[in-house]
């Protein structure tokens, strides 16, 4: 899953400066009409680390030699939505599809620093207003395939949690569009 | 039985300095970020603090403090800060062109002391002071 986009109108706040490409995990859950319709909703969650800023970068690396890891940085994300598919060729052996979804979503960046005593979490969240998804299926008990996701979204506040020092709110004026693109593999139970 | 020197713990420091230094890459910090805060206090005519606070900047690009802090009577700051700078704006000043200030990180990572004298709209006198390290308490 890799980010594109602004995370916000804000100067150069890409979002991939605040997070780094993240290893997806999503379920649709739903139930066929119409034998090519699908309707659903979907729940993902991603992991990975923080972005390409050059600072977080630095201050990230643990470069002591004392074999622990006193500076932890991390990055995750979450969606959930609804969902319909069509499958163009729902009764053969393979089957492309294509899908669109709303929803909403949320990122967080987390950094802890045990050596200095700062603990920080930004967690932004927004809604997504496009997730277009196609693919096709290998049809036999379960199906499976590739698939290709786009979810346009829009960070609408963020949180930031400074720990001891404080849990702030903001609601995000100037916003922008992003994007995470996800390309894997799918399975199809009673496809 | 078996007999062990114990170095003074001063001595054991050096040594370790002494061995990573001789090595490529040895650091005793794990590094981190630089962490900062601006610290704001008004005080009246006979610099008795009214008010104080705090604000941390964070440190993680998207991160935001936006705060409501009371300085005195009459007297409040609107705080917003990003990783970068911290922007303040007076509320409550009759000057309101000279109510705001922003600082950027750099600043006050290398240390801000800055005075302001402010007068409200109701006629009090105050000293805002802005410094870093931050020297403030918050405000019961």
């Amino acid at each position: 899953m890799f980010p594109l986009g602004e995370a916000s109108g804000a100067a150069t706040d890409d979002l991939a400066r605040r997070y780094a490409w993240q290893i997806p995990f999503l379920l649709d859950v739903g139930g066929r009409f119409a034998r090519s319709f699908f309707v659903g909703g979907y729940l993902g969650f991603g992991i990975g680390a923080t972005g390409s800023d050059a600072r977080v970068d630095g201050a990230c690396r643990d470069d002591d030699d004392n074999g622990r890891n006193d500076i932890a940085c991390s990055a995750a994300s979450f969606r959930i939505g609804l969902e319909l598919e069509y499958s163009f060729a729902p009764d053969d052996r393979i089957n492309p599809w294509i899908g669109y979804g709303i929803g909403f979503e949320g990122a967080s960046a987390s950094i802890k620093d045990d050596y200095a005593g700062f603990d920080e979490t930004d967690t932004s969240s927004g809604i997504t207003f496009a997730d277009f998804s196609a693919g096709f299926d290998l049809r036999h008990k379960v199906g499976f395939g590739p698939f290709i996701d786009v979810a346009l979204g829009q960070y609408r506040q963020t949180t930031t949690d400074l720990g001891q020092r404080g849990k702030y709110h903001y609601t995000i004026e100037e916003r922008a569009l992003h994007a995470w693109l996800t390309l894997g593999l799918r399975f199809v139970v009673n496809p | 039985m078996s007999t062990r020197t114990r170095l003074h713990p001063v001595a054991r420091r050096a040594l370790v300095v002494a061995t990573c230094g001789s090595l490529l890459g040895c650091s005793l910090t794990p590094g981190g970020p630089e962490y900062t805060e601006l610290g704001m206090r008004a005080e009246d005519g006979s610099n008795v603090v009214l008010g104080s606070a705090c604000t941390p900047l964070p440190v993680l690009p998207g991160g935001t403090v936006v705060r409501d802090v009371t300085l005195a009577p009459g007297l409040s700051a609107h705080v917003l800060a990003v990783r970068d700078s911290v922007a303040v704006t007076l509320h409550g000043v009759e000057d309101r062109a000279a109510a705001q200030r922003t600082f950027s990180q750099a600043m006050l990572y290398d240390g801000l002391a800055e005075t302001l004298s402010v007068t409200t709209e109701s006629g009090g006198h105050y000293t805002v002071w802005f410094s870093a390290p931050c020297d403030a308490t918050e405000a019961p």
